[in-house]
């Protein structure tokens, strides 16, 4: 206690004052921050502020050989990090004219499923908690936990795999490690029911995410949104199905979508594609017990010596937060000589966030952030 | 009673109200935690908390108002501990009745707004308003089950109420509804979900506690314990017959705790406007009708 500190406080004269809702906020998510203007807990104007967790992954990727990338891109998106290996992995695959084999293109779907899966447990999770219902953010935490366990098993990897490269797979996966798989998605599948019960029934839930953080399809299309926030305008947009990679072709699945476009409607289309992606799983599970094919990726030249055709490449995949892209420009050299990443993030959490929060109150910011399912690493990649 | 035995329970009685309350808090969190599907803290945690808390060097302090807020609230409820009977010690019981606890009872919400204010975070000021607003709803329906429960034993004597509830039955089978709307409000009282708004961690920083540290936050800590022991010990004394011995009256005061926590764990919180309208809807209005029924009985 010291005597300076035992001074009046002069307060602003205006009713308006300046809060910073992170970056270390219990309400915000990752390493990010709203600048946002209140008057009482109405926001009149909000700011995004991010670049706390800005590390130039482009700009490393440019100083690392093409290999040595693969293990730099899942770090991008924590929660979600197998479509940033995918999506690297298409782009270096155009580039060089590989011809993946089939299974590989199976066990990426695999990979891509269970990472959805844990993701959309982790975004709901994080969404309950923001209403204050803890209880469904431990479960989800923990039901997240054993697919973690599955993938260290796949690939020795829990949270980055590394698994997916140029050219397919690092490892097959056996029988016995599908069945695992399989006895897992008996267990989810049971927990979809509790989930529903605590969580998405649950009338005070309902209560405060219907209507809050509207957007419509116009603002959607307009804004850049894309993923589930895009389905729970209403609009049935997903690459997985519009502009097919791997073997997405041949599962059969559903668009989840909602229509009306608030938080509520962003969590069930998550709900939604959870049991899609169970039963993603169950039919790549099938057909790779079928397969006896043991081919899993083709021929790669010496990583240390590689050079990629020089050239340009667009590819996207359909991550558990949108659409993700990768613009990667090769001059012929052992190093990328430009990697753009477009995470989805970077359009749901800067305009997106600042217009939906403006007008609404405070008590909703960290709910809406959390509804849009924002991944700060993929704004300040 | 000797001046000497008075002076015993004045001590004792906080003591144990602390004691109790750390055990209570304790349950609190470990029942909380394996519905969570968690471990939950070790069997002294809550202590070992407080007690870190307070070895902590203050660095900063926000003012004299500040410091007098955190005495406040500590002292509302120490206070308060002696005018609760439990077995064995009646302390100042029949120098003040229910109405003084009540009293004592707001003073802790006063003087934590009183200290919160003084820090001018926004944060904590919104936390103040809303602990405020929040208090102004649970306390109408308490007080009507206060006024109804007195009503019914015609006095406001916690140690006769205990002992007419012996000679008779308890308060919760001869007044039900206004056992059920105690219930409710007391559960509103210990800021538990869906009642949580003023602590609110994703909306407004934990409200309250962001620019509480070391012995401030401390003194929080302490003064939750001693809120849970004073509520249940109440709604005991008031509905549960109290207790004879401790062996009796102890595991009355977890079961009272027990059930907020069971709720809890299944609810999201109420915005700000929906704790206040459902408050005074629900439980003031089961209030009402139970205080109608003790009026109409005689």
């Amino acid at each position: 206690m010291r005597a300076e500190n035992y001074q009046a406080v002069t307060h602003p004269e205006s009713h308006e004052f300046e809060l910073n809702f992170g970056p270390n906020h219990p309400g915000i998510e990752g390493n990010y921050a709203l600048k946002v203007r209140v008057n009482g807990d109405k926001i009149v104007a909000a700011k995004a502020d991010g670049g706390y967790l800005h590390r130039g992954f482009e700009k490393l990727m440019e100083g690392r050989l093409w290999i040595q990338n693969i293990a730099l891109v899942p770090r991008i998106c924590v929660p979600d990090p197998v479509p940033m290996e995918m999506c690297y992995a298409l782009g270096v695959e155009d580039l060089c004219q590989f011809e993946v084999p089939e299974r590989a293109n199976w066990l990426r779907v695999l990979q891509l499923e269970l990472s959805r899966i844990a993701a959309h447990l982790f975004t709901f999770g994080g969404h309950a908690a923001t209403v204050g219902m803890y209880s469904n953010m431990f479960w989800g935490i923990a039901d997240r936990d054993l697919i973690l366990d599955m993938f260290e098993q796949m690939t020795g990897g829990r949270v980055y795999h590394m698994y997916t490269i140029p050219g397919g797979v690092r490892r097959d996966v056996g029988v016995e490690q599908l069945d695992k798989i399989s006895d897992l998605l008996d267990y989810l599948e049971k927990r979809l029911s509790d989930y529903d019960n605590l969580f998405f029934n649950n009338k005070i839930f309902i209560q405060r995410a219907r209507d809050t953080g509207i957007l419509t399809p116009k603002q959607a299309l307009s804004w850049g949104v894309t993923g589930p926030n895009l389905r729970a305008c209403g609009l049935a947009f997903d690459v997985r199905r519009d502009d097919a990679y791997l073997c997405y072709d041949q599962i059969d699945f559903d668009i989840a979508t909602e229509t009306a476009g608030d938080a509520l409607a962003r969590n069930l289309v998550r709900r939604k594609e959870l049991a899609q992606s169970i039963y993603i799983v169950r039919q790549v599970i099938d057909y790779l017990k079928k397969d006896k094919s043991t081919h899993i990726r083709c021929q790669i030249p010496n990583p240390l010596a590689w050079k990629v055709p020089a050239g340009e490449t667009y590819t996207r995949v359909e991550s558990s937060k949108g659409e993700l892209s990768f613009y990667i420009v090769s001059n012929g050299g052992e190093k990328p000589y430009r990697v753009h990443v477009r995470g989805p993030s970077s359009m749901h959490a800067v305009q997106v966030l600042e217009k939906l929060v403006t007008g609404g109150r405070l008590e909703d910011v960290a709910q809406i952030m959390f509804s849009l399912d924002a991944c700060p690493p993929e704004v300040d990649r | 009673m000797s001046g000497q035995h008075i002076f015993l329970e004045l001590i004792l009685m906080p003591l144990l109200a602390f004691m109790i309350g750390l055990f209570l808090v304790l349950m609190m969190r470990k029942v909380r935690a394996r519905i969570e599907r968690r471990v939950g803290p070790p069997f002294l945690q809550p202590l070992w908390d407080i007690i870190k808390l307070y070895v902590k060097k203050m660095q900063i302090s926000h003012g004299v108002i500040h410091d007098l807020g955190i005495i406040m609230l500590l002292g509302g409820y120490i206070t308060a501990e002696v005018f609760l009977p439990v077995p064995g010690m009646s302390g100042f019981t029949s120098q003040g009745d229910i109405i003084t606890l009540i009293y004592l009872m707001m003073v802790p919400s006063l003087g934590l707004a009183l200290g919160v204010g003084q820090c001018a975070n926004p944060n904590g000021s919104i936390g103040i308003s809303r602990a405020l607003t929040a208090m102004l709803a649970y306390d109408i329906p308490f007080i009507v089950v206060i006024a109804g429960a007195c009503l019914y034993y015609g006095t406001t004597d916690l140690t006769e109420i205990i002992a007419l509830q012996k000679s008779q039955q308890w308060g919760l089978l001869s007044m039900p509804i206004l056992a059920l709307a105690g219930l409710i409000a007391i559960h509103a009282m210990l800021g538990k979900e869906p009642f949580e708004i003023y602590v609110a961690p994703a909306e407004i920083a934990t409200g309250p506690m962001v620019e509480m540290s070391g012995k401030y936050l401390g003194s929080l800590f302490v003064m939750q314990c001693l809120q849970i022991y004073t509520i249940t010990v109440l709604y005991t004394s008031l509905f549960l017959g109290g207790g004879y011995t401790w062996f009796d009256f102890i595991p009355k005061l977890f079961l009272v705790a027990l059930l907020p926590v069971m709720i809890t764990v299944i609810f999201p919180r109420y915005k700000t406007d929906d704790v206040l309208r459902w408050l005074w809807k629900w439980p003031t209005g089961l209030a009402l009708l139970g205080l109608a029924i003790v009026v109409l009985q005689g």
